[in-house]
């Protein structure tokens, strides 16, 4: 056999270092865990050594966000856009600079329940990484201008968002669901909290926030923990002294109702669908078995309603997101036939509840949940860990997880939580979660009265 | 020389060139090329298959999507698994995580990622897709059902139908069979000939690069690829690929305005230029990826000159970029100004797209140099960027990937170095050859603004 060798040497700058943290990492299978650190400030700093990471995450999350602070919903979002356009120290033109350089990468972002400024640095940097975190944390820029084109930007973004038929279903499924949108959500351009915002009105939010004692940071690279805690301790220098917001109540999920709510769109291409139900907040008990649930169902959903039915261009149903914890998703995605694919569902939802996980097929026989439960255990494992790969991933991960369960080893437990889920969790989290469906549909206007009638019966 | 002699002497010379942070590449004698990027810190293997393959490559107008089409189809039967069915059973079965597969103008792609222990399971059966496909009439029915509701939606998605227009602008009609906003009309006409005959073409070892990442090594890489992949014969000789030709313009073109939805606050304006392409020009290619670089730099000259000298909204959105293609690169200025003052708004589009001609022209003309410490800079960027992206493997696969099918692996081994080789006065002959030519010039607005804009600017041409 004749087979031609050529070895080549690819990121020749930095080869060596990476030889070095390969063979660290070869070595180290054994990998750090999550180290607390409270700085000298009071600060709670959370650390995860990765030998063999070449960049470093840095990233500060203040328990303010819209959901928390539904009278004034956009402070938040635009004071975090500010932090990661400009600071006080480090104006527009030199924060540009740095981006242009490529080695930091800055990023500011708000939601329901918590807000993050983040610097992603090539790991030799961590300490200059640090410090424009802290700068950018504790002194905002005051630039009229660039506070206008933000707000400007933000107001555009609604607009995107609400001419799409996909998006602007939500507040739609909110409304007949809930009788009210979600505390905080910015949904349609009814809402004008962003468009009257004032800097003012950021700044004065500035400094409430500033002193939360629920602020914490996460961080995760090839530093040591002592090492990072130096590190950390030199920028972040400010006490916290007030007490944080308390966190969202969680609303009892409605009962069930066999409607499906039609929203017409004008924007809307083919026929979208989304079903919402209730779901447990992560790391609780019983949601490792609703991931696996999920997937299964999923599976199901792509068996019957696509490749059997090739009804759909796609379909699933979805675990809670870590930071919107009220309710899962089940999708129809481009759909051809609804009706159709919605007693499909139903049918496989049925089978899952007696323990089937693949109906029988013309060449083979149906599938128990404990035929296939090994392997889709593999796979949410295999997706955890391909989701949880780089640093700024991990320090992601932690802090939503923290943030949403409380508990700072939840999300390191979830693996073994998955590989103690059994059959019969499985069949029972069905039976439990997947009865009270509440649908929505989006449609061209022209194509409503074909569908007036649609029912979810499971 | 027996076979096993010479994988034996192969291993060692693996084990004797340990090199930090290397790639390793290896030929098969079908003309498999196979990198594998070791990441022993990564649980995983991640794995990706590339074709030369997409919607360029068809040759003819009843062939449009088939490139899409016989994507889907390796989801399906094939000597292993007999049905879709049992394709997903044996997916979930080696705890395949983020797996798909993808259909560009130049590329097909197809990418898993699985546990360590599973590598092989997942290359025996990446082996039967590719090799032993079983196209299944029923089965290709239903798909051009599935297939028929993803294009159908595409169709009527306000951005996709925009550049659907863009493209029919730049090419015309009759080149459409050969984007990616192809129709569903000649769907029906798919059968199993007509995918047997693509598997012939471009299905074949020597058209497919295999990149592997994470916790696999050179020899076990090697080992299983060819255990599994040696028997893959070698291709036909495939059919020439034309590029795509760019409709002529002049300096008198008006703008071609186009509506749908987009934000009613914001007029988009762009501007575009065919580029020099990997086989027409491959270093040309390089010098064009420093200058896109050079001009959307937040901290340069240029987009700071725009916001002073113009109505440009943003620099945070607005750039120029140039996309690398094998067969046909374009170059694209984009940029946003604010939909106020109606009546003056055609006016001050084209101020902007002036403004950025006249940029371009004094680059072209030697009158704004490129310093060689701005080249510097930028190919450092680009080695800094390729750091972040990298430390993930789907992603560092996915680029490599890319990068063959548009170029070659050399051209991705090469590629630092080769950025770092571009002068100042490479960038002025580029900026000359083709940005002084006339772009095709196109607004985008709110359909509120449309005919306002219509009737400043007159009819769409």
């Amino acid at each position: 056999m004749k087979t031609a060798i050529r070895t080549v040497q690819i990121f020749a700058l930095v080869g060596v270092l990476f030889l070095g943290n390969l063979s660290a990492a070869a070595q180290e299978a054994r990998e750090p865990s999550w180290v607390c650190l409270t700085l000298p400030n009071g600060i709670v700093a959370w650390h995860r050594q990765l030998p063999a990471a070449r960049t470093i995450s840095i990233r500060v999350c203040v328990p303010s966000a819209s959901g928390l602070n539904p009278a004034a919903p956009a402070n938040d979002r635009l004071l975090f856009s500010l932090m990661e356009t400009a600071g006080e120290e480090y104006p527009r033109a030199r924060l540009d600079r740095i981006r242009d350089e490529g080695a930091l990468d800055i990023s500011g972002t708000s939601g329901l329940i918590f807000s993050s400024l983040s610097v992603s640095a090539i790991a030799d940097r961590g300490e200059e990484a640090a410090m424009i975190l802290s700068s950018l944390l504790y002194k905002p820029a005051r630039d009229r201008q660039i506070f206008s084109e933000l707000r400007t930007r933000a107001v555009n973004e609604l607009h995107w968002r609400d001419g799409n038929a996909w998006s602007a279903l939500d507040p739609h499924l909110q409304l007949a669901v809930h009788g009210k949108t979600v505390d905080g959500a910015f949904y349609g351009l009814s809402d004008s909290a962003l468009a009257t915002t004032q800097l003012e009105d950021v700044l004065d939010h500035h400094r409430k926030i500033l002193a939360f004692e629920g602020t914490f940071l996460v961080s995760c690279g090839p530093q040591s923990a002592a090492g990072m805690a130096a590190v950390l301790a030199r920028s972040f220098t400010r006490p916290t002294l007030r007490p944080s917001p308390r966190p969202l109540a969680r609303a009892p999920f409605p009962a069930a109702t066999n409607a499906v709510h039609v929203f017409p769109h004008e924007a809307a291409s083919s026929a979208w669908a989304k079903g919402i139900f209730a779901a447990p907040r992560p790391g609780s008990e019983g949601y490792a078995a609703f991931v696996l649930t999920s997937r299964i169902w999923s599976e199901m959903l792509m068996d019957s309603v696509r490749s059997r039915n090739g009804l759909v261009y796609s379909v699933w149903a979805s675990s809670p997101s870590r930071e919107q914890h009220a309710s899962a998703e089940f999708v129809l995605y481009r759909c051809q036939d609804i009706q159709r694919a919605l007693d499909l569902a139903a049918e496989s939802l049925r089978k899952l509840r007696e323990g089937i996980a693949v109906l029988p097929g013309p060449e083979s026989p149906a599938r128990s949940i404990a035929d296939v439960l090994p392997a889709t255990r593999n796979q949410i494992l295999a997706s955890i860990a391909l989701q949880n790969i780089t640093p700024a991933e991990r320090t992601s991960s932690f802090a939503s997880w923290l943030l949403a369960s409380g508990d700072p080893k939840a999300f390191d437990r979830l693996p073994d939580a998955i590989r103690a889920v059994s059959p019969e969790d499985i069949r029972k989290t069905a039976q439990r979660f997947y009865d009270r469906m509440h649908w929505g549909v989006t449609l061209s206007p022209k194509a409503v009265t074909n569908f007036c009638g649609l029912r979810w019966n499971p | 020389m027996p076979a096993r002699l010479i994988l034996a002497l192969v291993l060692l010379l693996l084990l004797a060139v340990h090199l930090p942070a290397a790639s390793t590449v290896f030929t098969l004698p079908n003309g498999l090329e196979t990198i594998v990027f070791p990441r022993p810190d990564v649980p995983l293997v991640s794995i990706q298959f590339s074709i030369r393959h997409g919607y360029i490559y068809a040759n003819d107008p009843l062939d449009e999507g088939i490139a899409h089409f016989y994507e889907h189809m390796l989801f399906k039967a094939n000597s292993l698994t007999k049905t879709q069915q049992e394709f997903m059973r044996r997916l979930n079965e080696i705890g395949a995580a983020g797996w798909n597969g993808t259909t560009g103008s130049e590329a097909v792609t197809y990418y898993l990622t699985v546990p360590a222990t599973e590598a092989e399971r997942a290359l025996e059966l990446w082996s039967a897709v590719l090799i032993d496909t079983v196209f299944d009439p029923p089965e290709i029915r239903r798909e051009i059902s599935v297939v028929s509701n993803e294009i159908e939606g595409n169709r009527r998605d306000p951005g996709r139908a925009f550049w659907r227009l863009v493209n029919a602008a730049l090419y015309g009609q009759d080149q459409m069979y050969r984007t990616g906003h192809y129709e569903t009309a000649h769907m029906g006409r798919f059968d199993r000939a007509l995918l047997q005959r693509e598997q012939a073409r471009w299905y074949t070892p020597d058209n497919c690069m295999l990149s592997l990442s994470g916790a696999i090594d050179e020899r076990e890489a090697l080992q299983l690829v060819s255990k599994h992949f040696s028997r893959w014969k070698r291709g036909t000789p495939r059919p020439v690929t034309r590029p795509l030709q760019f409709k002529p313009r002049t300096d008198r073109s008006r703008n071609l305005v186009l509506g749908g939805f987009t934000n009613p606050g914001m007029l988009r304006v762009l501007l575009l230029w065919p580029g020099p392409s990997v086989l027409s020009n491959r270093n040309e290619t390089l010098t064009a990826d420093v200058l896109s670089y050079y001009l959307s730099e937040k901290s340069g000259g240029f987009l700071a000159s725009l916001t002073t000298n113009t109505a440009l909204f943003s620099t945070d959105t607005a750039g120029f970029t140039f996309s690398t293609g094998r067969y046909t690169s374009e170059f694209m200025f984009q940029g946003e100004i604010p939909a106020t003052n109606i009546p003056g708004l055609l006016a001050r589009a084209s101020l902007l797209q002036n403004t950025v001609r006249q940029a371009l022209a004094r680059i072209a003309e030697g009158k704004a140099r490129i310093s060689p410490e701005s080249i510097r800079r930028i190919a450092s960027r680009i080695i800094n960027d390729r750091i972040f992206r990298h430390e993930k493997p789907p992603a560092l696969l996915q680029d490599v990937s890319w990068w063959w099918c548009t170029a070659d692996l050399a051209y991705w081994q090469h590629y630092d170095r080769g950025i770092a080789t571009v002068t100042p006065r490479a960038l002025q002959r580029l900026a000359r050859d083709w940005l002084a030519k006339p772009p095709l010039p196109v607004l985008w607005a709110h359909d509120s603004l449309r005919a306002a804009l219509e009737q400043q600017g007159g009819p769409n041409p």
